[in-house]
């Protein structure tokens, strides 16, 4: 099948593939060719596309989106707002900004659910999803 | 006449100044390209968006979306996008003046009309005339847009949108052209035209009835519409950078031209003038040396 990943600063890639994992805003999405056609939104996390059966996925960090599938499943495009590959991420700074954020998070767990709690959420998931894509979690 | 050291003084002043629009007319050059490459690399996302806002708007009952649903305009904001700095030829003044006829023309039928402005010509053109509620000045958007400040903004139109502050957003810029040609357009921001987002105007294959929705068509659409918004506000900030940025280099081109012919002119004075002064002191050495002999 066909995938596009597109941002804001251009096309960051397109090719074939045989499977694509990304972080739906209400839990994992796994794509494979064939899939009924789909529209979701997505979170912020790690997205791995399958070249081959049996390869190393290509891996990047997208930060919300929305992933459609269309064409009877011959088709998926990502859209999102930041696309980061490993070669793209301070390793060290990512590393201090999931602390820093996990520490806020934890400050504010009076009012989970608000506006402001949702934002540390997002810095927390964030810098997660850009430590798991180093292989440092 | 002027004497030959003040010719001398204002040839030098001119070259500076030639100086300085040459320097600015590349300056602008290297900008408008940026801005230039930012608008087609933004394209493919701003159609995306849109695809998926059409598909997801046909598959819904349209008018009941908050976004989508027409009121009749009583209260409107108007987003006007100028430029922090001028030496850009008619860049602002246009927008300034498309703005205010707009005012000019809409006040009688509308209750409440807010502005909204982006750079700081804008907002000292509206201050001074005292036509209309100054709401938000925003000088910290340009020329360096991204769609993070983008966002901010529509953020904000979107929430005073539905809670109900504005029966519509109308956005007024200067679209890009070329270097030498921009025209100023008004667009309807909100409520969104069904319309504007097939912007590729592709026949889309009809909807599938089963396409899956994930959370819900409902939410998708709650959170795709005001990325849309945020799009079109990116979009038009990088149309008018680019229109700056065009309008001051071919602005900057002239300044440099028509320094360059005073210099010349100024040049062909002084040269006159020196002739001039030789040629006496030549006369006086003569008729000295001619009195000395007798």
């Amino acid at each position: 099948m066909q995938i596009e990943i597109v941002t804001p600063m251009g096309e960051k890639w397109r090719g074939e593939a045989v499977s694509v994992r990304a972080r739906g805003a209400v839990g994992e999405v796994g794509v494979l060719p064939g899939h009924r056609d789909m529209l979701t939104a997505l979170g912020v996390g790690v997205c791995s596309v399958m070249q081959t059966q049996h390869g190393d996925p290509l891996r990047m960090v997208l930060v919300e989106g929305y992933l459609q599938v269309s064409q009877q499943g011959s088709k998926v495009i990502i859209v999102t707002e930041r696309a980061e590959q490993a070669s793209e991420i301070d390793r060290a700074a990512a590393q201090r900004d999931y602390e820093a954020a996990r520490t806020e998070l934890e400050a504010a767990r009076e009012d989970v659910g608000s506006h402001a709690w949702r934002l540390k959420r997002f810095n927390v998931d964030l810098a997660r999803a850009r430590l798991e894509l180093c292989g440092a979690i | 006449m002027a004497s030959l050291k003040d010719l001398r003084r204002r040839i030098g002043s001119v070259k500076n100044t030639r100086k300085i629009t040459r320097a600015m007319k590349l300056v602008a050059a290297a900008r408008l390209r940026r801005a230039q490459e930012a608008i087609v690399r933004m394209r493919p996302y701003a159609y995306r968006i849109g695809d998926m806002c059409a598909e997801l708007a046909r598959g819904s009952d349209e008018s009941h979306h908050p976004l989508l649903a027409v009121r009749p305009p009583k209260r409107t904001l108007l987003l006007v996008l100028t430029s922090d700095r001028g030496l850009a030829g008619a860049f602002n003044s246009n927008v300034n003046k498309v703005a205010l006829r707009w005012i000019e023309e809409h006040r009688a039928d509308r209750e409440k009309i807010v502005l909204h402005v982006v750079g700081k010509k804008g907002r000292d053109f509206f201050k001074r005339r005292d036509v209309v509620e100054i709401g938000k000045v925003h000088t910290d958007f340009i020329p360096e847009v991204t769609l993070a400040k983008a966002s901010r903004i529509g953020r904000e139109l979107v929430a005073a949108y539905l809670d109900l502050q504005f029966d519509e957003v109308v956005l007024i810029y200067n679209e890009f052209k070329s270097a030498i040609q921009q025209t100023v357009r008004s667009e309807r921001l909100l409520p969104i035209e069904p319309a504007s987002l097939d912007i590729t105007h592709e026949i889309l294959p009809a909807p599938s009835t089963d396409t899956l929705f994930e959370p819900s068509q409902g939410e998708v659409l709650d959170s795709l519409l005001p990325q849309h918004v945020n799009i079109q506000i990116f979009r038009a900030a990088l149309e008018s950078v680019a229109s700056e940025m065009g309008a001051r280099m071919t602005a900057m081109e002239n300044a440099t031209k028509n320094a360059g012919e005073l210099i010349k002119l100024l040049t062909l004075k002084y040269n006159r003038a020196r002739q001039a002064a030789i040629t006496t002191e030549l006369t006086e050495i003569v008729s000295g040396a001619e009195a000395l002999k007798g």
